[in-house]
Parts: C-alpha cells; sequence; structure tokens
C-alpha cells in the first residue's frame, strides 16, 4: 500500500485529531505517480563505468563498490508529481503544522513507491536467475548529484513533469531517482560505502565523518 | 510549400520523429536527434519523403528540442530542418517546436526570459513554413508565452497541442477546459493534443476539445502505451488498430490527424485509408461565456458566481504593512482562505501609494498561480498595471474596470481586446454616477458599443450598475436593482459590489447578505464580496431597510446597534487553552474578544507568551510532536492577527531577525517554520524567500543592522553557498548568524561561522539570549 492512512498521519501528529481521516483522503487525492524505468548493460572503465548506448557515467569510488560483481543497471526516477507540491505550497501559507505533516508523510509515499518499483526490477530478474542490489542515488558518497542531469534526460524527465534546477534540485520536490545492479552474483547487502569514498578525508558534512 | 493552408481543411499529417530516428539509426539514448539534420540529412530527407509517400499532408520539421536550452547551435539545426521538410515534397510544412526544457515560474524562468527563447526560435525561422505546430507542452504558462511570441514576431498560423496523461490533466495540472480559452484567447488559430496516451484514450481528449471550440483541432496519439522488449521500447498498438482509433477521432470532427511517439510511414498509410471517407461531425460548441485560469474554468451559467474581495489593502491595516514589506505571501493567503470559503474568482488590487504596483501585483499573481486553482480578476487604476498583468496572466482574466468615460474606454479597451479577457464596465463618467436607473442603462450601453466598436465578445462584458449607500440615500438599492434588471435585457452580464449598500449601519454584513440576496434574484452574474458573507443568514430587518419601508432604519439601528454583545456570548474557552491545543480560529476569536477590553501587550504577555513557553515545555519533554508546536505557532499566530487588525504590528521593532533559505537551495518548509515560530515571541522577523541571492541578503541585513541573520540549507550542494553567504555578511557586519537544516550538523556549522540552531524552538532560545 503506497498511499496514507490516517494511522500514519497520526503517528507523525502525536496524537488522535478528527481532520486526519478527510486530510489523508486529501493527501491521496493529490498524489500523481509516475515512473520510468530503463536497464541498460553496464562498462566497466578504468575511472568511470559507462552505461551502454547512454552518456551516462558514474564516477566514484562508492558506486564501483555498490555494482561489483554487476553486468547490467536499471536506473529509474519516480515522483509524485507537482499537486503535492502546490499543496503543500497553499498549507505553508495557511496551515504549517499540516504542511509538515503533509511533508513527512510525502517522504514515506515516495519511499514505498520506490520500494514498489524495486521490489518489481528484483523479482523480473530473479525470475531469470539474477541478483540485485539495493537502491543507489545520485549524490550518495561520491558519486556527483550531476549525474542526475543526464539520468533525468534518458527517462525523459521532462514529459514527468521533471525538472532540474541550476543547483540540480528536483522538481517537483517528492522525486527519487535511483540505481540498481544486476548480475550474477549482485550483491545486495549495504557495505562501508565511506571506506572507500574518495570525500572521506574531506568531508565533514556527513554522517561518515 | 504551394499554397496557403487552410487549417480547417482535413488534412494527414505525419507521424513520429524522435521514435523512428531511435528505430533507424539507434543512436545513443538521450542524443537529440535533431542534431541529425546537420549530422545526417538524408536520414531526416527520407524520413520526411517516407510518409509524404505514405499519405501526409503536412510534415514537421525536425526541429522539436531545437532551443537556446538544449542545443548551442539551435539557429543552425532550425535552418536545416526547415530546409529538409520544404526539400520533402510535403504539401504543408509545420516549424515544429517543442517545450523549452526549462521550468517556467519561480524556481525557472520568468514571463520574460520564455518569451525570449521562444522568439529567438521563431526569427531562426524566418517564416519559412505553412504554420507554426507548438506540441507536447504540459505547462500551459509555457506555452501561453510562446503564443505571445509567435503573435508579435510571425505572420504565421499558430497550432497549440498539450499532452494530457489520462486523468484529463497535464502532469501541471492543466484540463481541456483550460487549455482552450487560455490558449485561444492567447491568439492561439487552432488546438489539439498529442502524445503521452494512445489513440483510445485520446478519443477523449479530442471529443472534449471540439466541444469546447470551432476552431479546428489537431491530434496526434502515440501508438499505444510503451513497455520494454528485449530491451527496446516498444508501443503495444498495431497500425491496423491504431487507423481504426484515429477513424473514430475524425468522426467526432477532429480534422487534422497523425501520429506520435512508436509511430511510422505505415501507420499513417493506414489511417490515411481508413479515414478516407469520414465526415468530421459537425461542431455543437455553443458560444459561452467563461473566464479561466490555468487550472480551473468559471463557467458564467446564470449561477451567480462569487468574487472575493479580500485581496486589496483598502481600509486593511495588515495588508498595508504585509505589501509596503514586500510580505506577498500574505496576500496570497487571502486568496487560499477565499478559495476554501466559496469564492470562484479572487479580485487582487495591490494598489498603495508608495510601492511598485506591478512588481507587487507580479508578486501576488505568481503566489496565487501555485496556491489556488481561481481564476483571477485585474483590480487596478492604473493601465500599466493591467497590461503587465494581463501579459503575465496564464488563463482569461476579468479587467476591474472601465468606466463610461472615453478616456477610460479608449486606454483599457484595445489592451482586453488583445489579452481577449473579459471587463467590468463601470455606469460612471465624468459627470458622476447618474442617479436614475435608466441614466446607468443608458452609459452602460455607451460601454458595450465602445467595447463592440473594438471586437471585445458580448459574452465577455460585464456591467456594473454601481451600489451606493443606503444610509446615505434613502432609495438606492431599488435604483441599483432596477437598473440591474434593465442592464440584464442588453444580453450582458452583471457583477455588483455588495458592501457599500450598509456604509454607515450597525451589524453590516446582516445588510449586505440581504442585499445579495435581492441582488441574486434579479439575475445578478457576480457578486463582489468577502466569501463569509454567504454563510450569514439575513434577518427581516435588513430586507425593510432596503425597501425604504416606513421607520425600517429606526427598527434596525434599535436591533442592531449593540452586536458586540452578540458576539461575546459565544466564546468563553480561554484564549492560552487554544494556543496550547493548536485552535487557530478559536485563539483569534478569543484574541479578538479580548483586545476589546486589553492592550495588545497586556494580550501578548499575559496570555500568548505563556501558553507558548509551556507548548515549548512541553516539546523539549518530548510530550508535544513538530507539528503540535507548530499548530500551537500558527494559532498564536492568528491571535496576533486579530490583535494586530486593531493596532497594527505588535512585534518589538528593535529585535529584528532576517531570515533566509540560501541561494540555490529551494527547500523552505523549515525556515517557514522557524519564521512562524519565532515570529510569536515578538521578534520582528523579515523573511527573505528562499534561493535568496548573496547581495540580497547584504541589503537586506545593512538596512536591518543591528539584527541577527538566520540561514536555512537542505542540500549538500547548498551548503557551500550558506557558508559564502556567511563569508560576505561576517566581511562587512559583526552579527549572530543562526544556521540550521538537514545536512548541517554543530561541528560544521561552527566551522562555518554560524551558530546551530536544532530545529525552531531551539532558534527561539538562541534569538532569547541574544536579545536580552
Amino acid at each position: 500500500m503506497i498511499f496514507t492512512s490516517a494511522q500514519e498521519l497520526e503517528k507523525i501528529l502525536g496524537k488522535k485529531e478528527d481532520f486526519l481521516n478527510d486530510f489523508s483522503k486529501e493527501i491521496n487525492d493529490s498524489l500523481e505517480l509516475k515512473k520510468s524505468v530503463k536497464k541498460f548493460s553496464l562498462i566497466f572503465c578504468d575511472e568511470r563505468i559507462e552505461l551502454q548506448g547512454t552518456d551516462i557515467t558514474f564516477l566514484g569510488n562508492a558506486i564501483r563498490e555498490h555494482l561489483k560483481n554487476c553486468t547490467h543497471c536499471y536506473i529509474f526516477l519516480a515522483t509524485l508529481g507537482d499537486k503535492i507540491d502546490r499543496l503543500s505550497d497553499k498549507l505553508q501559507l495557511v496551515d504549517l503544522s499540516k504542511a509538515y505533516i503533509l511533508d513527512t508523510a510525502a517522504n514515506e509515499i515516495i519511499e514505498r513507491y520506490c520500494d514498489e518499483i524495486s521490489n518489481e526490477i528484483e523479482k523480473e530478474e530473479l525470475s531469470k536467475g539474477n541478483k540485485v542490489t539495493l537502491r543507489f542515488s545520485p549524490g550518495y558518497a561520491d558519486l556527483p548529484l550531476e549525474t542526475q542531469r543526464q539520468i533525468i534526460k534518458v527517462l525523459g524527465g521532462e514529459k514527468m513533469g521533471v525538472y532540474l534546477s541550476d543547483t540540480l534540485i528536483m522538481k517537483p520536490f517528492k522525486s527519487v531517482s535511483a540505481i540498481i545492479g544486476v548480475g550474477k552474483k549482485a550483491i545486495k547487502g549495504s557495505r562501508d560505502y565511506c571506506a572507500v569514498c574518495k570525500n572521506n578525508k574531506s568531508c565533514d558534512k556527513r554522517i561518515c565523518k | 510549400m504551394n499554397k496557403k493552408i487552410n487549417l480547417n481543411d482535413d488534412l494527414i499529417l505525419d507521424g513520429a520523429m524522435g521514435t523512428l530516428v531511435m528505430e533507424r539509426e539507434n543512436p545513443k539514448a538521450g542524443f537529440p536527434p535533431e542534431l541529425f539534420n546537420i549530422e545526417k540529412p538524408e536520414l531526416i530527407l527520407n524520413i520526411h519523403k517516407d510518409y509524404v509517400k505514405a499519405g501526409a499532408d503536412c510534415v514537421n520539421t525536425n526541429t522539436f528540442g531545437a532551443n537556446s536550452y538544449k542545443l548551442k547551435n539551435y539557429k543552425e539545426v532550425i535552418n536545416k530542418g526547415i530546409e529538409l521538410a520544404l526539400n520533402s515534397g510535403a504539401k504543408y510544412v509545420a516549424f515544429d517546436i517543442g517545450p523549452s526544457g526549462k521550468l517556467f515560474g519561480q524556481d525557472g524562468f520568468d514571463f520574460e526570459e520564455c518569451y525570449n527563447c521562444f522568439k529567438d526560435i521563431i526569427l531562426a525561422g524566418q517564416d519559412k513554413t505553412d504554420f507554426i505546430y507548438f506540441e507536447t507542452f504540459t505547462d500551459l504558462r509555457e506555452l501561453r508565452t510562446a503564443i505571445i511570441a509567435a503573435k508579435e514576431n510571425s505572420s504565421l498560423p499558430v497550432v497549440v497541442s498539450m499532452s494530457f496523461s489520462e486523468n484529463g490533466r497535464t502532469p501541471f495540472g492543466t484540463d481541456a477546459d483550460s487549455f482552450v480559452y487560455t490558449a485561444l484567447s492567447a491568439g492561439a488559430d487552432a488546438v489539439g493534443a498529442n502524445c503521452s496516451v494512445g489513440a483510445d484514450k485520446m478519443l477523449t481528449i479530442a471529443k472534449k476539445l471540439t466541444e469546447l471550440t470551432d476552431k479546428p483541432v489537431f491530434i496526434k496519439a502515440n501508438a499505444g502505451m510503451p513497455f520494454i522488449k528485449d530491451g527496446k521500447t516498444v508501443y503495444d498498438t498495431d497500425s491496423e488498430t491504431f487507423s481504426k482509433q484515429n477513424a473514430k477521432i475524425k468522426k467526432a470532427g477532429v480534422n487534422a490527424i497523425g501520429g506520435c511517439c512508436g509511430t511510422n510511414p505505415e501507420y499513417i498509410e493506414k489511417i490515411k485509408e481508413e479515414t478516407k471517407d469520414i465526415v468530421p461531425e459537425k461542431r455543437k460548441c455553443k458560444k459561452i461565456s467563461a473566464v479561466c485560469s490555468s487550472s480551473k474554468t468559471v463557467y458564467i451559467d446564470g449561477d451567480m458566481k462569487i468574487i472575493g474581495e479580500r485581496i486589496n489593502p483598502t481600509g486593511k491595516k495588515k495588508f498595508k504593512e504585509a505589501l509596503i514589506s514586500k510580505d506577498y505571501d500574505y496576500a496570497a493567503s487571502c486568496g487560499i482562505v477565499q478559495e476554501r470559503d466559496g469564492a470562484h474568482i479572487l479580485d487582487v488590487n495591490v494598489g498603495l501609494n508608495g510601492i511598485d504596483e506591478k512588481a507587487a501585483m507580479g508578486e501576488v499573481m505568481d503566489r496565487l498561480f501555485r496556491v489556488s486553482e481561481l481564476p483571477l480578476q485585474i483590480d487596478s487604476s492604473d493601465e500599466k498595471v493591467i497590461e503587465f498583468a494581463l501579459r503575465n496572466y496564464c488563463g482569461k482574466a476579468i479587467v476591474n474596470s472601465v468606466n463610461a468615460s472615453d478616456e477610460s474606454l479608449n486606454k483599457i479597451l484595445p489592451l482586453v481586446k488583445k489579452y481577449n479577457s473579459a471587463v467590468i464596465g463601470l455606469t460612471l463618467d465624468e459627470k458622476g454616477i447618474p442617479e436614475s436607473a435608466e441614466g446607468r442603462k443608458k452609459l452602460a450601453e455607451k460601454i458595450i458599443n465602445k467595447c463592440q466598436k473594438f471586437g471585445i465578445d458580448k459574452n465577455d462584458i460585464i456591467i456594473d450598475v454601481l451600489t451606493l449607500s443606503e444610509a446615505s440615500a434613502k432609495g438606492s438599492a431599488k435604483i441599483t436593482i432596477d437598473a440591474l434588471k434593465k442592464v440584464k435585457k442588453l444580453k450582458v452580464k452583471t457583477v455588483l459590489g455588495i458592501s457599500n449598500i450598509s456604509f454607515g449601519m450597525p451589524a453590516r454584513e446582516n445588510i449586505n447578505a440581504a442585499f445579495l440576496d435581492m441582488a441574486k434574484k434579479a439575475g445578478l452574474d457576480f457578486a463582489i464580496i468577502n466569501p463569509t458573507l454567504l454563510k450569514i443568514i439575513p434577518t427581516k430587518e435588513a430586507f425593510d431597510f432596503l425597501n425604504a419601508k416606513d421607520g425600517a432604519v429606526q427598527n434596525y439601528i434599535e436591533r442592531f446597534s449593540d452586536v458586540k454583545n452578540i458576539a461575546a456570548e459565544e466564546i468563553k474557552t480561554d484564549l492560552k487553552t487554544a494556543i496550547i491545543t493548536g485552535q487557530k480560529d478559536l485563539a483569534e476569536k478569543e484574541a479578538g474578544l479580548l483586545s476589546k477590553e486589553l492592550s495588545s501587550v497586556q494580550i501578548v504577555e499575559k496570555f500568548i507568551i505563556p501558553a507558548l513557553d509551556e507548548v515549548g515545555a512541553n516539546y523539549e519533554k518530548g510530550r508535544f510532536f513538530l507539528p503540535q508546536l507548530i499548530a500551537s505557532a500558527e494559532a498564536a499566530k492568528s491571535a496576533f492577527s486579530a490583535v494586530e487588525e486593531k493596532s497594527g504590528t505588535s512585534s518589538d521593532k528593535n529585535k529584528r531577525f532576517v531570515l533566509a533559505t540560501v541561494k540555490g537551495d529551494i527547500h523552505d518548509i523549515g525556515k517557514n517554520i522557524v519564521k512562524s515560530v519565532t515570529a510569536n515571541y515578538g521578534f520582528t522577523v523579515i523573511d527573505l524567500g528562499r534561493d535568496v541571492d548573496y547581495d540580497v541578503v547584504l541589503k537586506a541585513v545593512e538596512d536591518n543592522y543591528p539584527c541577527v541573520l538566520g540561514l536555512s540549507a537542505l542540500m549538500t550542494t547548498t551548503v557551500n553557498n550558506m557558508e559564502k553567504t556567511i563569508k560576505l555578511v561576517k566581511a562587512k557586519f559583526d552579527i549572530p548568524v543562526l544556521v540550521g537544516g538537514a545536512v548541517l550538523t554543530k561541528e560544521y556549522a561552527e566551522k562555518i561561522g554560524g551558530i546551530y540552531c536544532s530545529d525552531a524552538n531551539d532558534t527561539v532560545k538562541k534569538l532569547k539570549d541574544i536579545f536580552k
């Protein structure tokens, strides 16, 4: 179940309130889920990994670690749509508390949507005897956020209504791009990306410090 | 090009370019197919020729993405693309233009930038084709701007086509109705839909378009829905099925059909064959009267429509203060509340001495676009402001207003015609307001005649016969209602501002509600009111007063002069509880009542601050969650505004807190929470908004020095901009800088010279310490 519920909103608010029933409905009615999923062969080069038939290249050690033993990868783009952003803009002006509840709920919803997409991919690949990795996104460890540009272009972001600002922020806000590796011996578990990350000496903004 | 095109003719259009290039050439995913105009011209020429051979009357140039944002050499690509299409032997050539790829609005480009982007494209095309074809647009604001750019820089006809999802709306929320009325009022010559869905689902959209307009309709559907087969994208509908579906589309009244993604010359050949004997059904669309925003159309269908009057500084201290301090969110929130209370249209008036009205109009319109679906009524006495607003407004607006003087008519009506908006005509002229109903009707006739001379459709004329105070001149209400009935017979629409009627009387809303009822029964089309008036049921005394019955004035005043007592009996809970439990409306009412007895300082010190302190303490102890803290802050804010409505702002002008989300960052919910919570503690919060440039922050600090600066950033990429902002500020001013945001840590905040705040409550504590 991707949608939110009064019970979920209750947990965010910290107490039961009558308006949560209508509010969960309003949130669900504002969802315009859209996705784009594509699969490519991987070409491992010295400094980077290329996606065959595209201009997409992955830089950094972390993604290399993540895609170890993989032969292919999926890239996908998922969004909750512009209507949720508008609802948020509106609530921020007239009911900030609801705006906060919405923001938190929307984060949960987009995660569940990504889980659903990931599960579909895993099911498909398992049936072919392959394994898959967890999701990995541009901006994690030393995979540059700039990777977004090419990914969104190749996945047709514009047609889905997903745009990138000059500072690489996706609009609508509740949008996610992600990479899932595929291979007979792909490793699903999480690992210590910080240990291999190129920025691990200079990084003081992140948990890996 | 062998003859001038008639867009009303039955036309077979071509099929896909992009997906066909993929199929034939298999370039890298994401490679712009337009570049093949130069790299492999024979590939493109052959595709055009194949479509012509298949029976297409018209081919689209391979220039969809040729613009300054996507291709450096877009002009060369356009020239070459047009040349190839002209050489294909097609009867007609359409200059194909897609969206820019840049987001329109607050976080992307503005009207002028967007206009120039399309102007450059259109000028590069040099009018060598038969018409311009804007297609696959999803953002109506961008499309409308493109239409205006085309109309002002080319003499070619303009066909416009949007992509609608299965729910009948584009990803930006535009429906077919708003698309058609907006596009046609901006000057489009034909409308259409393409891409996104297959021809089966496209039939619904096509039918809708043919019902909305008698202009030509162009449809290009996808070959069904895409799916991945052996690693390649394929479409699920074959040419046979596709052509049968298109036959239905043509039958529904569509005169121009072709294909979009996934189609190829075989599809076009089949369509041609399948539809050759089909005669499109005759259109049955009625002449209608409607106004719209980019996502909502309001039909003027006989049921009275409410125009919300609250976005207007006249007589509102807080609104004026908000405009002067450039707090445009305040105006936008007035729009949201009126929409909730039942308004159909929002009047926007930001005229105030000493402010840049044009800039304020732009800012307020921009915000309303995000937070309200309602169409707007542009209310200004400055024709430059009206022109600016009409040019920028995405939709079909109402202009408020012209009067019957030649000067006013000659100045404003050309603008109304150019942007095909509706217009309110006031029945007054140089000599003032005619006393009689007949006199007002005569002025209405003058306005209508003049409008028609300018080519303005009668459906777009709205006459206001004017409401005057009944208390000042007995019988005014009757004259207005009489005049209204007379003007109705002229077959134009009617509007009245309601509240003037009760000027000088107690319990004004009661009289207003009674007058509204009378006007509605007389057939009023629009009422300009505060929508909360709709909740009020008028009393008999009010009707008697308006009907000028003997002794009615006295009766009314006796019954209603002590209205304070009526309101007071409703509420008994106290303000502190209302704030702690986060009850906004109750807090506002309570504070309003208290302000009749106590000074604003007393209310703040005795009720609001103790309540907030208790909430803060509960939050720290983990008894309250963040949304509860915010709800209490919002309730306190309502209490403040009730107090301030009477006494002006109650915050301490010496405790200034300048707040901004840093350059490049557009996440601002965190900053807004901080703003809401800190403002309640009496600090004067100057909110600079989001994505704020370094020099804007510097300027604000300079203007408000000494002050505290608060900065928020959510992304790792924009934390660097936070650091830069702090450096620039600290180089000139020795002030504390509070910082916060998801990716910040205490250590990092200190490293870049900031004071770390973990949340809004923490920010209040730090501010209290600083201002001690």
